[in-house]
């Protein structure tokens, strides 16, 4: 809480230092917590550390926690982070939403703020399923990242977003349940 | 009948020479034998007459997961590939269990196992997805290796695709051959690549994007927390120190990490390498190298060879460069690693020591040495080519066939000492039922002393394989003292046995790793794991009887269709325990043997002279049609009385 609160201090310091040197212009964007009008910064995302730091051991555990505390059961269509898994390389990405700044799936949304929604404290970028009533997947086309980190279920029709486990008391569950601790809550400040 | 959480509903029965593809339901036998080795026990019993022969078309190639697979239980991505051995010697209903992402994909794609019967008329390949199966041609796969094959399935269908597949050897219908997998587990021990190979099976695939369903999902992850250990170090080891069998691996030139075998895991148990210099492949899985690989590796021991207790070998000059190159060419080739590595090679170099066999048997001089050698010697086996036509159906077969009393009998002279004593020891190191030594006091993993390899013998000889892969018997400090206090006569070890072979059929039908459970100081674990999945609230008890039927299931199939009997497993396991153990040269003690297996007997509810379960404890375990059957066949003890 105390580091938001001294990002809320440096915003409206930023703010107040654009007003000063007015005319500077894109001053403001890079120096507030906005974006754009009602776009505010992610605060945090989900990264893989670096692996001289820990490494992916390839179990899969951060897919299968990710599908059963979101969705009650274990499977592809269901989880919000996806395992790369390249075992002749060696190489174990994981991957998931990474909170874009300017976040395209947003934009795209034929239901913005609704469906596809930005916490107005955190900044983190979810999807509210109960709102997003026809799954049109636009968002999906939007990601501007390869391959898109929105999931969709077929069977229930919703597109699903790493939302960094918003509801969840103890932070994203994949992070805490990583037997290798290699991934991480980054926190993002100006 | 509705689903249950946990299992997905269908076993896939696939007919190769019909073509035809259909889906048995899961829950007519979910709740009696749960999955997995169970359920494979189930189906044996029901499609496995006596006299299935294991390379003909009436075999099954089983393909078994359980209720916890595909879930965020830990290390539950395993399953279990079954059908008629023909490793086992003699060829009998057997099993493996397999790591990696395969039988989690199987569960996602719908089905809780698969069924493959026939034999195809061109070689094919199964293709499974979300619900549904398609037998594909596979001339042009026919012929390559393992990893180009899984390489060239991952191209046509994507990298998320699994894969079993089997190698030139289990083409050829090697008794040592393996389904291999695309994490680089494989289904080793039994021969299974050879039972593919015979059906014309290079592969089955599958990819699926249903779910698993968890009836209290909150609660499985709690269980998960609560067994889950929090890393102190990170996986990722940069030195050297690594410490193996009390003794440090020494400079080893590439980074390792420890990375998981399957699905889920929270252990990672074994090592791998990276960066390993060369073209094909940037490293080595843990689970392409698994203990064996290690061991034959040679970089864990260093030189003290002979003068430690346990602590057998090498016998050859081994080096990490050739090590990996060995392993990597037996995975491609798709044989058994540990077969080879455990079993045959030890008997070669001590044979040859002897004089036993020469370059005029190999058609080459024997010089493991060499790296040369041993491509000769591989390919040889995989393509059934000089003396690889004899090796091929496996060590004990090669050494019935050239006589077991010179050839498996002759004492070995070279060095094997402990504290300075000679031990001497027979050139071959074949346990029972055809499987090369393992955790038994002999032989390459040695450790085990007197008298605790006693309940190896004991769970070794009523099962149809080596037992040491999935019957560790894990148990509490104080209940082994209590058993070493009197090892023949104590009712202890008996009870040690019985309970470790009833949480070995729990764990690979749940499916849970075949290492890592149980764990003694936390016995409820797999318990609450199946109740949190499945809502059946189960108690350990509860589950240890589930144990116990499904052990006699297995029991009443090796009865049926191979006359076992307490004269046939206790005369198969007694000739390797007869020889002095590798730590103190103890030897096993025949009389009072008999009376540790009469006590086991009876612990069990089976007759004590024919070692057949009674019609009454079949009862209790809610097999009264199983002993319907056997007593008719006059295989019930109490048949006279009934």
């Amino acid at each position: 809480m105390s580091q938001i609160s001294r990002r809320e201090f440096i915003k409206d310091a930023g703010i107040a230092f654009g007003g000063l040197l007015a005319g500077a212009g894109a001053g403001a964007i890079y120096s507030g917590k906005y974006v754009a009008a009602g776009v505010p910064k992610a605060g945090k995302r989900l990264i893989q550390l670096n692996a001289s730091e820990s490494a992916c051991t390839g179990c899969g555990t951060c897919e299968l926690v990710c599908a059963v505390f979101h969705g009650g059961a274990a499977g592809p269509n269901l989880r919000r982070i996806w395992l790369e898994r390249n075992e002749a390389g060696f190489t174990y990405r994981i991957l998931t939403c990474q909170q874009c700044d300017y976040p395209a799936c947003y934009y795209t949304c034929p239901l913005k703020g609704k469906a596809l929604c930005i916490d107005k404290t955190t900044g983190t970028r979810y999807i509210n399923t109960g709102d997003c009533t026809d799954g049109c997947r636009e968002c999906i086309e939007a990601c501007p990242l390869e391959p898109p980190r929105i999931n969709y279920d077929p069977e229930n029709r919703d597109v699903l977003m790493c939302d960094m486990c918003r509801s969840r008391p103890g932070g994203p569950a994949c992070v805490e349940f990583c037997p290798s601790e290699c991934l991480k809550v980054e926190r993002l400040g100006i | 009948m509705s689903k249950l959480c946990g299992w997905t509903g269908g076993i896939l029965d696939v007919d190769l020479s019909e073509g035809r593809i259909s889906v048995i339901d899961t829950m007519e036998y979910a709740l009696k034998y749960i999955g997995g080795k169970g359920l494979m026990h189930r189906l044996a019993w029901e499609r496995l007459p006596r006299g299935t022969a294991p390379f003909g078309p009436d075999n099954c190639l089983m393909l078994a997961a359980g209720p916890l697979t595909g879930t965020p239980a830990p290390t539950s991505g395993r399953m279990e590939v079954g059908g008629i051995s023909p490793h086992s010697v003699p060829e009998m209903y057997s099993h493996s269990g397999v790591g990696g992402w395969f039988g989690a994909e199987l569960k996602y794609a719908g089905f809780d196992g698969v069924l493959i019967r026939g034999a195809a008329p061109s070689p094919c390949y199964l293709y499974i997805t979300d619900g549904s199966a398609e037998i594909k041609d596979a001339r042009y796969l026919w012929g390559l290796g393992s990893y180009a094959t899984l390489q060239e399935l991952k191209r046509i269908h994507g990298n998320s695709i699994r894969s079993l597949v089997i190698g030139p050897a289990g083409e050829n219908k090697s008794r040592i051959a393996v389904l291999l997998s695309d994490s680089g587990n494989a289904a080793g021990q039994g021969g299974f690549g050879g039972v593919a190979g015979s059906k014309n099976l290079k592969a089955v695939c599958v990819k699926g994007s249903g779910s698993v369903s968890i009836a209290r999902p909150e609660e499985l992850l709690t269980r998960r927390s609560e067994i889950g250990r929090r890393p102190t170090v990170n996986p990722l080891v940069r030195d050297s120190s690594l410490v193996y069998f009390g003794h440090s691996t020494g400079p080893v030139a590439w980074q390792r990490l420890n990375l998981s075998c399957t699905q889920a895991c929270d252990r990672f148990c074994f090592p791998a390498f990276v960066d390993v210099p060369r073209s094909s492949r940037g490293g080595f899985h843990c689970s392409d190298f698994a203990c064996i690989g290690q061991m034959s590796a040679g970089w864990q021991q260093g030189d003290v060879f002979g003068e430690e207790p346990g602590v057998e070998w090498p016998l050859w000059q081994q080096n990490i460069e050739r090590g990996l190159e060995v392993v990597e060419l037996i995975n491609d080739l798709g044989l058994n690693q540990y077969e080879i590595l455990g079993g045959m090679m030890p008997w070669i170099v001590m044979s040859a020591h002897e004089g036993l066999l020469s370059e005029k048997e190999f058609g080459f001089a024997i010089d493991p040495d060499s790296p040369a050698w041993w491509v000769k010697l591989l390919n040889g086996i995989a393509y059934r080519q000089g003396f690889g036509e004899l090796l091929t159906e496996g060590t004990t077969r090669t050494i019935d066939t050239l006589g077991k009393e010179k050839y498996g009998q002759t004492l070995y002279t070279g060095r094997r000492k402990f504290k300075g004593v000679d031990m001497p020891t027979p050139v071959s190191l074949q346990q029972a039922w055809g499987y090369a030594a393992h955790y038994s006091g002999r032989g390459i993993n040695a450790s085990v002393p007197f008298p605790d390899w006693l309940l190896r013998a004991l769970t070794w000889m009523t099962q149809s394989r080596d037992s040491n892969n999935d019957t560790h018997h894990r148990s509490r400090a104080q209940d082994l003292e209590v058993f070493r206090a009197d090892p023949y006569r104590g009712e202890k070890g008996p009870q040690l046995a019985v309970w470790d072979e009833h949480r070995s059929e729990i764990k690979c039908s749940l499916t849970l790793c075949d290492w890592a459970f149980p764990i003694a100081y936390y016995t409820s674990a797999e318990a609450k794991f199946y109740s949190a999945v499945t809502g059946l609230d189960t108690s350990e008890e509860e589950l240890d009887f589930i144990g116990e039927r499904l052990k006699n299931m297995q029991r009443a199939v090796l009865i049926r269709n191979n006359d076992r009997t307490r004269d046939t497993e206790v005369g198969e396991i007694l000739p390797f325990f007869k020889h002095p153990d590798g730590t103190t040269g103890a030897e096993i003690d025949e009389n009072e043997f008999g009376i540790l297996v009469d006590n086991y007997y009876r612990q069990r509810g089976w007759d004590q002279a024919t070692g057949w379960p009674t019609r009454a404890k079949y009862e209790e375990l809610g097999l009264g049609d199983v002993a319907g059957e056997l007593q008719k066949l006059g295989k019930l003890p109490d048949t006279g009385r009934n």
